[in-house]
């Protein structure tokens, strides 16, 4: 007969030496419980550096943040997906995905990726390019922010 | 609304799966500060943290993850970083000259210890009581486990389980000990072949 003490320290010793299992839905309570903090600039700069020197040599991949105002929100979907559209016809421009986060349903990422700089400024050159700028211009509550991420550097 | 045709979460968890270097760059933009502060759960410092967070990632691009459910974003990110935080106080506690927490035990359960939890003599792997344990923790109430995940894995803390369960610190304390111990007994009697509680 093992008493009461004896059987939770056996627990304890059992648990330790095979680890305690964790559910998804615990973790994931407890990530919505956690207040984030921003992470220091050194840190940014690690990772925005590993990142770009996994983009093939030459290439350019562009992260464009654009934050809707609200009730205008499905406006500036529509102009970015026509965006979007044109932008994959253009030579030189190897994705565009547009995302955005069911979280923070006024904020949009454009991910796009170019060949190299000389299709970065065709793109810009580009008739669509112009439009998109005029058309997104009243529905923005913020300036557009862009991340660039290519070997050797990030900006 | 979210458009119908516009990616969400799920989609980038997918490209983050294939390797798209530009999903890992959104999953950073947006989640790198938060998977920080979730490592602070863990670790010591901030330092320490924004390392776990900082060599997950660089694994991630080496080689991407796997995705088993795209949809809960959430869970995906917080098991990764319990994941590379708990690795990096193992290595660590090696780099210190200390055993890992889980091998010390094992190598007490292995020669002496013989109560009635102890792996019977047919099962001295950690894989058999690995599953005997997942075994009887599929028998408990969903409450029950949070508070042991908080309590052996500190998946949550005291407070968060407290709030999370709406019941105070004394409240805690008893169902913390009952859950225990009804693990404990339930350990106890899937260790006896015929199913039997030896205790």
């Amino acid at each position: 007969m093992i008493n009461q003490p004896q059987l939770l320290a056996e627990l304890d010793a059992a648990i330790a030496s095979v680890g305690f299992p964790v559910r998804g839905q615990a973790m994931e309570q407890a990530w919505g419980l956690t207040e984030e903090s921003t992470a220091s600039e050194a840190f940014q700069e690690r990772v925005r550096r590993a990142i770009g020197e996994v983009v093939p040599a030459g290439e350019l991949l562009l992260l464009v943040t654009l934050r809707a105002r609200r009730g205008r929100e499905h406006e500036l979907v529509e102009a970015a997906e026509a965006f979007v559209n044109a932008s994959r016809q253009m030579p030189g421009v190897l994705g565009s995905t547009l995302y955005r986060s069911p979280a923070d349903s006024v904020t949009l990422t454009l991910a796009e990726r170019f060949t190299g700089r000389p299709a970065l400024e065709q793109h810009m050159a580009a008739e669509y390019f112009g439009r998109f700028q005029r058309i997104q211009r009243p529905l923005l509550a913020a300036p557009v922010e862009a991340i660039f991420y290519q070997r050797g550097a990030s900006i | 609304m979210p458009s119908a045709s516009v990616p969400g979460d799920d989609e980038l968890l997918r490209a983050l799966g294939k390797g798209e270097v530009h999903a890992l760059a959104l999953v950073f933009q947006r989640h790198g500060s938060k998977m920080v502060s979730f490592a602070r759960r863990y670790v010591n410092d901030p330092g320490s943290a924004e390392d776990v967070v900082a060599e997950l990632l660089g694994r991630w691009l080496e080689r991407p993850p796997k995705v088993h459910d795209a949809g809960r974003i959430g869970a995906f990110l917080a098991t990764s970083v319990y994941h590379a935080a708990i690795d990096w106080i193992r290595r660590e506690r090696v780099a210190h000259g200390r055993p890992p927490r889980g091998e010390a035990s094992v190598a007490g359960a292995d020669t002496g210890m013989k109560g009635a939890i102890s792996p019977p003599a047919e099962e001295l792997t950690r894989e058999g009581l690995r599953s005997r344990l997942a075994r009887a923790l599929d028998q408990l109430s969903s409450a029950d486990r949070l508070l042991l995940e908080g309590h052996y894995a500190q998946a949550l803390t005291p407070s968060e389980s407290m709030h999370l369960l709406g019941i105070n610190r004394a409240a805690f304390d008893q169902r913390l000990h009952r859950a225990r111990t009804r693990l404990a007994h339930l350990l106890a009697s899937a260790k006896s072949p015929a199913g039997k509680g030896e205790g």
